[in-house]
């Protein structure tokens, strides 16, 4: 077998055979999830990627026309199914394709095969690409891709795409495509498919349909495990097992101990990255050095002289103005956040790291009526709440999306006030306040998750998930998934902050603000035990929470202003700020994913939570500090 | 002796002999793990987590407890 990668591909275009009248053929890279797709991907189309969410999910789906066809890289899947988003979105890819590079791993092709039969049986012309076959060999495994060749009756092509190793290889199958077959269909089917040349439409059809009656289904997948074991064991041959780096790291961060202390250092080093280096410096000098220094007087400059006073002026350039604020928030603020939290997670994303912090968080999560799955969207959610939010669609059950969307909303403080947060406590006393605090949120973290478990109906699903090994992420894959969700985030959430700062600005104008902080004037003082100004607070909170807790730092003296809170009333107003309502923007993501009467349960839980929480940890304070 | 696989400590291995929920089974199967196959629990975090050849699956208490395995 030579793995050899070529020089320049060959590249002639004489043997077309599969057509459709004058368009490019839809070509999908299918296969389970961590195989190489998107590197392979990536390393057949260069830089002209289009990447869209596929409508209505957070699944990516990239395309990009190429002179052998549209190729169309898919989410990762186990079978052809509707299992899930990912499976039914896979399905509707590989249906409306003309040719499937189904790349597979050489690492668990007992697996992976699953999939290319499934494939093979529904009659699509197929090429298989045996990758990561050099994490094959340094596990002692050889494959023979000649015998599974005549076994599929489809092209094998072994390949390492991270190295660029069968990538010409691919990508001369796919232009000169008349070889390209559709397999030996399975013996097990001829007892369901009486015609064997049924076309193609027809036969994914009656095949989708057996796989829906459960007992027809069971027959066919345990035939179907049964051919491959035959294959496998004609096929593939094994080493005593060598020691690897991936499978030593992958078994030590199983390890309950060293498991724990380096989710502990993880955590602290996302914190220095996004909390203090993003945050704190990026963020400040963009705000300071460049927008409030030449783009404020800039706009401002221009609307003044163009509407010099009244409502429209300060909707656009007033204290919240759509081309202020919300840029300011936009560009400022969340952009830098949001690009270098998705750049954190997808390189955990990548190494592998994210399946093993999920069985590690399985049982705890587990009494909250989760499972080791939701470590993703909490974790998410310290990045920014609105995207934590869609991310819950890869929950199991609608309780499992309840609870997390509920815990999300309530407790989790996204990275925009958590950077605020951190100074501000370091004011308030340092460790003893940390500890107060944690304490506290933790607390209800558990309450909440508790009492939604008891008193939600059905049953949440359990964890079951493939553990990919250990790997060293690829720096361009990992540029590529940062920058699609990053772009992804700000057009989902543009609009909702252009809407809430038009909201609070009609207030402002309307005198209506003023209003409603003298209503709420009584619950601050009387039952908080806070200054009555706190109130303002927690107003700018209802739009934004970091804008909530950056009220906050003012009070505390942070940035240059008069104190006004002792130490234990900022905890206090901290655990407050904390629990209080999710900004406008993940507020309208709450309705849109959970309809009205759960979102605004959850809207007026959180008021209720708060206030509650802090008026018993300002009494409690009141005695012991 | 037959037990179920949440019993199993780190390091032993086990054939498997039961699904008892045939949702799993069917997940199971498209994971590449069946009934007669002999799989190593790698980690008991109350999640099992089992492997076999190259391959490492965690498993949920709950589901871990209907499935039925015989120490090998
Ligand atoms: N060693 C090795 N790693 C690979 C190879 N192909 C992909 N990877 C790595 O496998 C991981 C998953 O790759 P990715 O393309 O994101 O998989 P996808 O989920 O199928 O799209 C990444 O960390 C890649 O760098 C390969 O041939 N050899
Ligand atoms: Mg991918």
């Amino acid at each position: 077998m030579s793995l050899l990668s070529c020089g320049g591909c060959k590249g002639c275009s004489a043997n077309q055979k599969i057509k459709t009248d004058g368009k490019l053929l839809n070509i999908a890279l299918v296969g389970n999830p961590n195989v190489g797709k998107s590197v392979i991907f990536n390393a057949l189309t260069g830089y002209y990627v289009e990447v869209s969410n596929y409508p209505g999910t957070t699944v990516d789906t990239p395309t990009a026309d190429t002179s052998f066809g549209k190729l169309i890289d898919t989410p990762g899947i186990y079978g052809i199914g509707n299992h899930n988003d990912e499976e039914i979105i896979a399905k509707n890819i590989v249906l409306n394709s003309d040719i499937i590079v189904n790349v597979v791993s050489a690492l668990s092709l007992e697996r992976d095969l699953f999939l290319t039969l499934q494939l093979i049986d529904m009659g699509f012309p197929l090429i298989v690409v045996l990758n990561q076959y050099d994490e094959a060999i340094s596990n002692g495994i050889k494959i023979n891709s000649e015998i599974l060749e005549k076994h599929l009756g489809v092209k094998v092509i072994t390949a390492i795409a991270t190295k660029n190793q069968g990538i010409c290889q691919i990508k001369d199958f796919l232009i000169n495509n008349s070889q390209i077959t559709s397999g030996i269909v399975s013996d097990y089917l001829k007892n369901f498919i009486a015609d064997e040349n049924l076309e193609k439409v027809k036969r994914i059809e009656i095949i989708s349909e057996l796989e829906s009656d459960f007992d027809k289904k069971e027959v066919i997948y345990s035939s179907r495990r049964k051919k491959i074991n035959k294959i496998i064991e004609n096929i593939l041959s094994t080493k005593e097992n060598d020691f690897t780096i991936s499978g030593y790291l992958g078994n030590l961060l199983l390890n309950p101990v060293a498991g724990v202390i380096t989710a502990a250092f993880v955590l602290f080093a996302l914190y220095q990255v996004v909390g203090v280096m993003v945050a704190g410096n990026i963020v400040d000098f963009l705000e300071n050095k460049i927008l409030l220094k030449y783009y404020f007087p800039f706009i401002t400059n221009i609307i003044n002289s163009i509407i010099p006073s009244g409502s429209i002026n300060q909707i656009l350039v007033g204290e919240f103005g759509l081309l202020t604020m919300t840029f300011q928030y936009i560009l400022g603020l969340l952009l830098p956040l949001v690009f270098s939290f998705n750049l954190f997670m997808a390189i955990l994303e990548d190494s592998g790291y994210l399946p093993r912090l999920a069985a590690l968080t399985d049982r705890f999560l587990t009494k909250l009526g989760l499972n080791g799955r939701a470590i993703i969207p909490l974790i998410l959610g310290f990045g920014c709440i609105t995207m934590a939010t869609i991310t819950t669609r890869i929950l199991g059950s609608q309780r499992e999306r309840t609870i997390a969307t509920a815990v999300l909303g309530l407790i989790i403080p996204c990275s925009a006030q958590l950077g605020l947060i951190i100074g501000l406590i370091a004011i308030a006393g340092g460790l003893k306040a940390w500890l107060i605090y944690l304490i506290t949120i933790f607390t209800i973290l558990t309450i909440v998750g508790t009492v939604l478990n008891k008193i939600l109906p059905g049953e949440s699903t359990h964890l079951f998930i493939d553990l990919p090994p250990m790997r060293l992420p690829l720096f361009k894959n990992v540029i590529n998934k940062t920058l699609s969700k990053t772009k992804h985030f700000l057009i989902e959430a543009t609009p909702l902050f252009l809407l809430g700062s038009l909201f609070i600005s009609i207030l402002q104008v309307s005198g209506s603000l003023i209003f409603i902080q003298k209503a709420l004037a009584p619950l601050t003082v009387n039952l908080l035990h806070l200054p009555p100004e706190t109130a303002n607070v927690f107003i700018m909170g209802l739009i934004r929470r970091d804008f909530g807790a950056a009220g906050l730092a003012g009070m505390a003296g942070l940035n240059g202003g008069i104190a006004v809170l002792n130490h234990s009333q900022i905890i206090v107003s901290l655990v407050v700020i904390t629990l209080f309502v999710p900004c406008i923007a993940s507020v309208v993501i709450m309705f849109k994913e959970r309809g009205w009467k759960e979102a605004s349960l959850i809207w007026i839980g959180s008021w209720v939570s708060a206030f509650i929480t802090g008026s018993f940890l300002s009494n409690v304070l009141r005695i012991f500090m | 002796m037959n037990t179920t696989l949440n019993e199993l400590k780190k390091g032993q291995s086990a054939k498997i002999i039961e699904f008892k929920n045939p949702e799993t089974r069917l997940q199971s199967a498209r994971f590449g793990i069946e009934v007669g196959q002999v799989i190593k629990c790698i980690a008991k975090l109350g999640t099992v987590v089992i492997q076999k050849n190259q391959q490492q699956i965690a498993i949920g208490k709950g589901l871990s407890k209907e499935i039925l395995v015989k120490e090998v």
